[in-house]
């Protein structure tokens, strides 16, 4: 077997036409700065090739590719891509527990060597479906598995008497469809709609009005109406269930069944060593670890494979969660190494590995550990590639590939192949001149004086493993909230601060499209605001606050085809200036000719530019669309120019290129271009496409995007900024932008909140909180705050002695 | 076509029965216009061995609640199911108050029920490991609005027993006088669930074999019906229930707990349990077999049967 895979003439993208030779058995890390073509390396060249090669050898299916990027790879094996991303197209019903396959070896666990409790004892035998909630055998017939179960409130509904019949359920009867039937009906049954109350109705009509006439009339009675409505059988819009449970009139709690854990009565109580399933997939791994590990060596071997399974799972970083959480609330970096527990618990070897940014969401403690565990497979005789920015996981990496120097048409390029310790000495670098720290990253010594007056209080929070914490926000300043990871930070700041802030300011706490039009979110918070209310979790000072921008990870843009430009609003701009072009205005081309979502659009492949075909197993090719060639525009379209460049041309640009092209052209495209610059978004092009935009760059361009909305700098005080991890994703250089940017909001009077791992960030910020000590029901206190200097100090704090 | 009186009907059945491979069926038997045509025994049965009903105990209990109305103990199918099954009153889902008795004999209460790929009923599992049926059926909810969508299912059929254990005292011995012993129709006490459900249908053997009938008995059954509710010169069903309760409710081949289609209707049991009238033929076809999932294929002795 040769001891390389060499790639020749890469050139897909930006990457212009490189040789790269990658040692096989060896970890090697690929860097270099954010869009300088790491990416397109690592994944859309060789894990591409090496999963075709793959496929077409177990003749399981064929693949086509349109055109090579590249003249050729040798030395290839098997490849497999430990991405981020798989989450976005996750079961919603799918758990950490079902992904690793231990859900079923619970089940099978309970069916053989469970007990039922005396009482529950039925004499019939369980069996493993019995206790899967995914079965019709094993799920609770009250929420059907789900643990949770809507419940309508008739009393509210119909209890206040002076109500009148079309402002029952939140004014039902005054809107649409409902509108018309429940009219006709009521003065068939002698009520008037309009004016009679319920308190006036006999209980005949009471009866009426809630369950029908029995079929005699078009309208079935309000309580099936209403039913339908809210289980989405009419319309799936989910605005009546919304307001009702606003209302209080629809309540979604824990199923009073079985008491949410979505199994039958017998499974429910059914218990291994005085537990239940549900207990053991609510337990933290490492708890659960803990609990098992009683029991193996003694001939049960379902128990030792079940804990051996659990020690990878811990191995990788995952201690702190439970089998029970949901694949999609879990951060890029824990489906990660959840796949890469899964890849560790099979023991292969020979493979080609390709991570992104494995660190990402790490501890500076726990990085260790998984950079140990990646060694390992190695050790076992595997290929590993990793896209890095992490400093201590490139010091491990056995070679190291730089890719720049700068981004898109300024990258693509290699700057260096070979050892760390020759990377450090490359002088043409951009990565390395951090790695030497010389000029490198500012680190501050002078804090922003915090005042005790101006304060953003959370008082007892007790969300999740939270233990009654209170922790008070300095505004005014850059705060920073560090911890390992389940240590509580996000359900301090983005499970209750948030939703907490949300409800005082309203509209004024703006937190992206995407969220507002997120329906489970917000009845996720309104769960919570009821919580919050029991366990006496308030907020203090928001008053302080004038405007609150949240700003995650998710996605922007909802459509196929919204980009960078259509989510910042410029593209509104850009087509308005190519309708406006002498050729446009005579042929009579409106703005709308100049979207491909619209009459601009390539009939056959719908403005997506390739056709997608299905080849079986889930997989696609794609095919560029002949008729567009491409572009996904029609050809007139592309003929209109404006300075000589056509749509296409404008969408392929890179931002740093399009803040040139549009300078004397239009100020307000100029002005969102810059701001995307000074975030660190040059490099990205106009038209990228949305699923291939990382968490942290779509978190980047949506920090732009508000701050262009804003009056830009000026008028900041009072705003608060809630970022989550905004360095993910970003090399040194770009993170050193990001972190003037930042630095410059809070001279301009806002104050910044992050939620960060980067000892970088942390240091430059003014004020730390610290959550932890451990994950999960370790984790869950306030250990240390104060400046970066003082929790260097601080023998509690964790973070300190990472801190620079 | 050859005229019955030209073809040894027996012989013939014995011949298809044995060409097809039917090892299981265990008893055959036509009628028509007052006559036994062909009489067949297979397997060691004979004119008194019992063998299990299966849901032919479904059309019963459609004659029960017949009766029930006969006697005038109930004023209507269209009483809530929540008059007579408090669990039904809590709403513990508010459409409770709308399935009625009528919604019940014809599958449509909107409960929610899945039969698995085979009819192997996976939703039954835990209610035979529950000891408060009605309570473990009141706690599913109403997925589709009562009335509106047949769906095959136990579920409607178990309320129904408890409901007219209700109505009219203790179920079995409601039958037992009211129907089978006019019938000549003699049966053991049926099994009941640990809350005192009468419900024989079920894998367990031990569980079904008290409510076993002969052929002979079936046909008696038979013969109630196809004479719109008299037996023996007794009326024991009115002529309009038996009208309403074997024609088509919602789905074409589905009425009040009988099976129908073009010409006939029949009560039916899992694994080949039989009995068809054919009215327009005055004719009775009756079949016991043990069960197997194979036995829906035995319909086509009938189509043979009937043929000739």
């Amino acid at each position: 077997m040769e001891d390389s895979i060499k790639i020749k003439n890469a050139r897909i993208h930006n990457l212009q036409g490189i040789d790269v030779t990658i040692p096989r058995n060896r970890l090697t890390v690929i860097t270099g700065v954010s869009g300088s073509g790491k990416s397109s390396l690592a994944f859309d060249t060789l894990y591409e090739e090496g999963k075709r090669r793959y496929l077409m050898f177990s003749e399981t299916q064929f693949m086509i590719d349109s055109a090579p990027g590249f003249d050729g790879i040798t030395g290839l094996s098997p490849t497999v891509a430990v991405e981020q991303r798989i989450i976005r197209q996750a079961n919603p019903r799918s758990t950490v527990g079902t992904r690793v396959k231990l859900e079923h070896m619970l089940a099978i666990l309970y069916a053989n060597y469970g007990e039922c409790e005396p009482e529950y004892q039925s004499g019939l035998p369980m069996d493993v479906s019995m206790f899967q909630r995914n079965s019709a055998r094993g799920m609770c017939v009250r929420c059907l598995g789900k643990g949770v179960a809507n419940c309508l409130d008739e009393e509210r509904l119909f209890g206040r008497p002076d109500q009148k019949i079309c402002e029952i359920a939140c004014d039902l009867g005054k809107r649409g469809s409902t509108r018309n039937m429940l009219d006709s009906f009521c003065r068939e049954h002698g009520m008037d709609l309009w004016q009679t109350r319920v308190g006036e109705l006999s209980g005949e009509q009471l009866q009426l009005l809630k369950y029908g006439d029995g079929g005699k009339s078009k309208f079935c009675g309000l309580i099936p109406w209403i039913n339908m409505l809210i289980n989405g059988a009419v319309s799936t819009s989910g605005r009546l269930a919304h307001l009702l449970s606003q209302a209080g009139m629809l309540e979604r709690r824990s199923c009073p069944r079985c008491g949410g854990t979505g199994l039958g009565e017998q499974a429910s109580h059914t218990l291994f060593h005085g537990k239940t399933i549900t207990e053991l997939e609510n337990m933290y791994i490492k708890d659960l670890y803990g609990f098992l590990s009683q029991y193996t060596g003694q001939n049960n071997i379902l128990v030792d494979e079940i804990v051996g399974k659990l020690e990878c799972m811990m191995e990788v970083g995952l201690h702190h969660l439970a089998l029970s959480r949901p694949l999609p609330t879990l951060s890029g970096g824990e489906v990660q190494r959840l796949f890469l527990a899964s890849y560790i618990i099979t023991e292969l070897d020979s493979l080609v590995f390709v991570f992104d940014e494995p660190t990402i969401g790490l501890h500076e403690s726990e990085k260790e550990n998984l950079i140990r565990i990646i060694r390992k497979l190695v050790e076992h005789g595997n290929t590993v590639v990793a896209v890095e920015h992490d400093r201590n996981f490139m010091c491990a990496a056995d070679y190291i590939i730089d890719l720049g120097p700068g981004a898109g048409i300024n990258g693509g390029r290699k700057i260096f192949e070979g050892t760390y310790r020759e990377f450090t000495e490359c002088r043409e670098s951009r990565t390395a001149v951090y790695l030497r720290q010389e000029g490198g990253f500012p680190v501050k010594r002078i804090f922003r004086p915090v005042s005790p007056k101006k304060m953003l209080t959370v008082q007892n929070a007790s969300l999740h493993n939270l233990k009654n914490v209170t922790a008070s926000v300095p505004l005014g300043v850059m705060v920073g909230i560090a911890g390992v990871s389940g240590s509580g930070k996000s359900s301090l700041i983005s499970d209750t601060l948030v939703p907490l802030l949300k409800e005082k300011l309203k509209s004024k706490c703006v937190a992206g499209e995407q969220e507002e039009a997120d329906e489970a979110k917000k009845e996720q918070d309104a769960h919570s605001l009821g919580s919050f209310e029991r366990s006496g979790t308030v907020l203090r000072g928001w008053e302080q606050i004038k405007r609150c921008y949240i700003i995650d990870q998710k996605p922007i843009g909802r459509s196929r085809t919204s980009c960078p430009a259509t989510y910042t609003g410029i593209f509104d701009r850009i087509r308005a200036l190519f309708a406006e072009a002498e050729e446009s205005v005579s042929r009579g081309y409106t703005a709308g000719m100049f979207t491909v979502n619209s009459k601009g659009g390539c009939h056959r492949c719908k403005g997506d530019g390739v056709i997608h075909y299905h080849v079986g197993f889930g997989n696609f090719i794609d095919i560029e669309c002949e008729e567009c060639g491409g572009t996904g525009y029609l050809p007139e379209v592309m003929e209109i120019r404006v300075d000589g460049r056509n749509i296409r041309d404008i969408l392929e640009m890179s931002v740093d290129e399009a803040r040139e092209f549009f300078e004397e052209k239009d100020k307000g495209v100029t002005q969102v271009l810059e701001i995307l610059q000074r975030v660190g978004m040059g490099y990205i092009k106009l038209g990228q496409a949305t699923p291939t935009i990382s968490g942290g760059e779509s978190q980047r361009i949506k920090l732009a995007k508000e701050l262009a909305r804003g009056q830009g700098f000026k008028g900041l005080s009072n705003t608060l900024y809630i970022l989550d991890e905004p360095t993910t994703g970003l090399a040194f250089a770009d993170e050193e932008k990001l972190l003037t940017l930042l630095n410059e909001l809070v001279d301009c009077g806002a104050s910044v909140l992050v939620t960060e791992h980067d000892p970088f960030i942390l240091s430059n910020c003014d004020y730390i909180l610290e959550m932890g000590e451990g994950g999960g029901s370790e984790g869950g206190n306030l250990i240390a705050e104060g400046t970066p200097e003082e929790l260097r100090k601080n023998t509690k704090s964790i973070i300190g002695r990472y801190l620079k | 076509m050859k005229s019955v009186k030209e073809v040894n009907l027996s012989e013939e059945i014995d011949r298809l029965i044995r060409e097809k491979r039917y090892r299981l069926v265990n008893s055959v038997i036509i009628w028509q216009e007052g006559e036994i045509l062909a009489e067949r025994y297979y397997n060691g049965f004979d004119w008194d061995s019992r063998n299990v009903l299966r849901s032919v105990m479904k059309s019963i209990l459609s004659a029960a609640t017949g009766i029930a109305l006969q006697k005038g103990l109930l004023p209507g199918l269209d009483v809530p199911v929540s008059q007579y099954l408090e669990e039904f009153r809590e709403k513990r889902d508010l459409l409770h108050p709308m399935i009625t008795l009528r919604h019940l004999l014809t599958m449509t209460s909107g409960i929610y029920w899945t039969g698995g790929v085979h009819y192997h009923c996976p939703m039954m599992e835990q209610l035979r490991r529950s000891r408060k049926w009605v309570s473990y059926i009141a706690d599913c909810p109403v997925t589709d609005m009562p009335g509106t969508r047949c769906n095959y299912k136990e579920f409607d059929v178990i309320l129904l027993a408890a409901a007219l254990g209700k109505i009219c005292g203790d179920l079995y011995d409601f039958i037992d006088t009211e129907l089978y012993q006019p019938l000549g129709i003699k049966s053991g006490r049926w099994y009941s669930s640990p809350d005192g459900v009468y419900y024989t249908v079920s894998d367990d053997e031990r569980e079904e074999a008290a409510s076993n009938l002969t052929a002979r008995e079936l046909l008696a059954l038979g013969e109630l019906y196809l004479n719109r509710g008299v037996f023996e010169g007794k009326r024991i069903l009115s002529e309009e229930y038996c009208e309403l309760t074997t024609a088509s409710f919602l789905k074409k081949d589905y009425g009040y707990l009988w099976w129908c289609g073009e010409g006939w209707y029949a009560a039916r049991g899992f694994g080949g349990q039989r009995i068809i009238v054919f009215p327009e033929k005055r004719a009775i076809a009756v079949m016991q077999a043990t069960p197997t999932p194979s036995g829906r294929a035995y319909d086509d002795i009938f189509s043979f049967c009937l043929q000739v």
